[in-house]
């Protein structure tokens, strides 16, 4: 990953993350907005448990069209909504 | 508005438990296919403030449990080769204007079949790595491993069924998952609908007005 994808991630990559996260987790639009990229996610919203971590990750394929695959996926791209926001560009090409 | 029918329909060789949403008298029937797995359940709900959609503008429904799936006593493991069987059994013996299918739904349905697909899964490899990423995830949390897709794989060259996410599916339903790809002649995108992923939502939000907007986009198409 270059650090400029790091620091500018595709704006529509964002949004579509934090979209997937208030559909899937039922969150509501508000309390995504809310959030910044320190925000933790795993372990710190109770929505987010391991079945959900599965739906979000197929709802981000769908949405950015693109493949996760299973290996890439640990902890740490749960770990805050940067961490999210950051992987799912990557994925994208972003 | 009339109230759903539950009635046990006959159609080669098939006894599918089928819900009925009747209209107005020479209307237009759809035929309904569901999603498929966990993902019928989830939008149950949808499909059925769908089907009052319809007929409140004077489509009838028809929505068959395929074997193994829903209220349908066959306790399975559930046959794709099959449920596609049933559902153009099933058509072939009602003769429905269109046939509107929702999600894996979309993969069942016969090629030359008049098709509106609600948001489709294209490609049926979708499910069935959406079926093992479950498994796996909850895998991990129960006995600190991981499970790969190789390994189940494996177990299917075996020819051994493998329980995903609480569903059987067998060597044959994985091929036949592995090799499915949809061919809908128009296809109703979530998004285009407003409709939310209520696939993949732990708790299913109401989505009376997606049913709304789709239920004028089924009635155009059949005017």
């Amino acid at each position: 990953m270059s650090s400029a994808a790091q620091a500018h991630p595709p704006l529509d990559v964002e949004e579509t993350v934090r979209a997937c996260l208030a559909d899937v987790l039922s969150l509501g639009a508000v309390r995504v907005a809310a959030m910044d990229r320190d925000t933790p996610l795993f372990g710190a919203l109770p929505e987010l448990d391991s079945m959900a971590v599965a739906g979000l990750l197929t709802e981000l394929e769908d949405r950015l069209d693109i493949i996760i695959d299973d290996d890439e996926v640990d902890g740490d791209i749960f770990a805050d909504l940067g961490a999210l926001i950051d992987f799912a560009a990557l994925k994208a090409g972003g | 508005m009339a109230a759903p029918e539950l009635t046990l329909e006959q159609a080669g060789g098939f006894t599918l438990p089928t819900l009925w949403l009747r209209a107005k008298p020479g209307g237009p029937l759809v035929l309904i296919a569901q999603p498929l797995f966990e993902e019928q359940n989830r939008c149950r709900r949808f499909l059925a403030q769908l089907g009052r959609a319809l007929s409140e503008r004077g489509i009838a429904t028809a929505m068959p449990d395929l074997p193994a799936a829903g209220d349908h006593p066959d306790l399975g493991p559930f046959s794709f080769a099959q449920a596609q069987s049933a559902l153009a059994a099933f058509s072939a013996a009602t003769a429905p204007a269109l046939t509107v299918s929702l999600r894996a739904g979309a993969l069942l349905v016969e090629t030359t079949a008049p098709h509106t697909a609600i948001a489709p899964i294209e490609r049926g490899e979708r499910i069935l790595s959406g079926l093992l990423r479950t498994h796996a995830v909850m895998e991990k949390e129960r006995t600190g491993k991981p499970f790969t897709r190789k390994a189940a794989e494996a177990a299917w060259s075996r020819n051994e069924t493998l329980t995903l996410a609480g569903y059987p599916i067998t060597a044959e339903t994985a091929a036949a998952l592995t090799r499915a790809q949809s061919t809908a002649g128009t296809s109703l995108g979530a998004a285009s609908l407003s409709l939310p992923p209520l696939w993949n939502q732990a708790e299913p939000v109401d989505a009376a007005a997606a049913a709304s907007a789709a239920a004028d986009a089924i009635a155009e198409t059949l005017s």
